[in-house]
C-alpha cells in the first residue's frame, strides 16, 4: 500500500483539458476535408476543355493598336454552376453519410448553402461584367483592378472563398492557411500569355489536388494516431 | 462580493465524465451512444448511467432509433445542457484564476 498522491482526474485544470481533448477528437471525426478539394480539383481539371473550346469572341472594335474583342467561354458559363450545386450537394451528402457511420452530427450545411450562394452570385456578376464590358473601360485595356474583380468573380475564387467558411465549420487552422493561399494564387496569380487560361486552370487544380492528398494524409496520421 | 467559483460548481456537470458527455454533445451537435463510449473509455453500462443522470436533469435528450437493421442510440444536448456547459467551463476558468492569484 502507497500513501504517495494521486493526480486528481476531476480537478480544474485536468477537466478543461480533457474538455478540450475531446473537443479536438470530434472535430477529427468530422473532418472530412480532403474530399471536396479533391472533388474541385477533378472539377477544374474538367472545365479545360470546356472554356478553352468553347471560346467566343463579340463586340469587337478597331483601336489604334489593331482590334480588340471581348471573349468569353459560354461553355464555363453552363458548366460551372451546375457543376458547382453538384458538387455542393455530393460534399453534403458524403460529410452527412461519414458523420453518421462515425456516430457524430455534422455541420457542414452552412458551407453548402455558402457555397451555393457564392456560385450563383458569382457566376451573375461575371455575366453582368462581360454583357456590360464598358463598365471595365472597354475597348481600352483593363486596368488591375478590373483584372482583380474578374478573378474574384471566378467559379475558382468562389470555391477558394467558400473553403474559408468550410474551415470556421471544421475549426480547420491548417484549411483556413490553405485557402488563403489558394485565393492568393487564383487572385493575384500571373500567368503569361499565350496560354494564360490554361496556366490558370492547371495552377488552380494543381494546388487543389496537392491540399487534397496533404489533408488526406494528415487525417490518416491523425486516426492511427488518436488513442 | 460574488460568491467563491467552487460554490457555483454543479454537481450534475462537474464530473469528468459528465462534462465529457455534454462537450462531445456540444462539438458533435448530435453523438451516438457507441462514439461516446469509445471516447470516454467505458462500459456501456457506466456511460448509461451518467447519461441517465443528465437526462433526468434535463441536459440531454436521448433519442432511440435504427439506422438500417442496427439499433442506435443519439445524444442531443438541450438548451440548458448548452448553458450548463458554459457556466462550468467559465467557473473551472475563474477557478484556475483564483488559483494562480493565490498561488505564493
Amino acid at each position: 500500500m502507497t500513501d504517495a498522491s494521486v493526480p486528481p482526474q476531476d480537478g480544474p485544470q485536468e477537466l478543461l483539458s480533457a474538455s478540450r481533448r475531446l473537443t479536438r477528437r470530434v472535430r477529427q471525426a468530422q473532418r472530412g476535408t480532403w474530399f471536396p478539394l479533391l472533388l474541385f480539383a477533378a472539377l477544374t481539371l474538367v472545365s479545360i476543355p470546356i472554356t478553352l473550346n468553347s471560346r467566343h469572341a463579340f463586340d469587337c472594335r478597331v483601336v489604334r493598336a489593331g482590334r480588340v474583342c471581348v471573349a468569353f467561354s459560354p461553355g464555363g458559363y453552363v458548366f460551372w454552376p451546375l457543376a458547382l450545386v453538384l458538387a455542393y450537394a455530393a460534399i453534403a451528402a458524403f460529410y452527412v453519410h461519414r458523420a453518421r457511420r462515425r456516430g457524430v452530427g455534422t455541420r457542414v450545411r452552412l458551407y453548402v448553402i455558402t457555397g451555393i450562394i457564392i456560385a450563383v452570385v458569382g457566376t451573375g456578376v461575371s455575366l453582368w461584367l462581360v454583357t456590360h464590358p464598358a463598365v471595365s473601360g472597354y475597348p481600352g485595356p483593363p486596368s488591375a483592378a478590373t483584372l482583380f474583380l474578374y478573378r474574384l468573380v471566378s467559379p475558382e475564387a468562389a470555391i477558394g472563398l467558400a473553403l474559408l467558411m468550410l474551415a470556421w465549420v471544421e475549426r480547420n487552422r491548417a484549411l483556413l492557411v490553405f485557402g488563403l493561399v489558394y485565393l492568393v494564387v487564383v487572385a493575384f496569380g500571373r500567368f503569361p500569355p499565350p496560354n494564360a487560361a490554361l496556366t490558370f486552370l492547371a495552377v488552380s487544380a494543381a494546388v487543389l489536388l496537392l491540399g487534397s492528398i496533404g489533408f488526406a494524409l494528415a487525417e490518416l496520421r491523425a486516426r492511427r494516431t488518436a488513442p | 462580493m460574488t460568491a467563491h467559483p467552487v460554490n457555483c460548481l454543479d454537481d450534475v456537470v462537474h464530473q469528468r465524465v459528465r462534462l465529457g458527455i455534454l462537450t462531445i454533445a456540444h462539438e458533435a451537435r448530435r453523438v451516438e451512444f457507441g462514439f461516446l463510449r469509445t471516447a470516454l473509455e467505458l462500459t456501456a453500462g457506466n456511460l448509461g448511467q451518467h447519461l441517465s443522470v443528465l437526462e433526468n436533469a434535463g441536459l440531454v435528450h436521448i433519442e432511440k432509433g435504427y439506422e438500417g437493421k442496427r439499433p442506435r442510440t443519439w445524444v442531443n444536448l438541450t438548451p440548458a445542457g448548452e448553458q450548463a456547459l458554459r457556466e462550468e467551463i467559465a467557473h473551472l476558468k475563474r477557478l484556475i484564476q483564483q488559483v494562480e492569484q493565490t498561488a505564493p
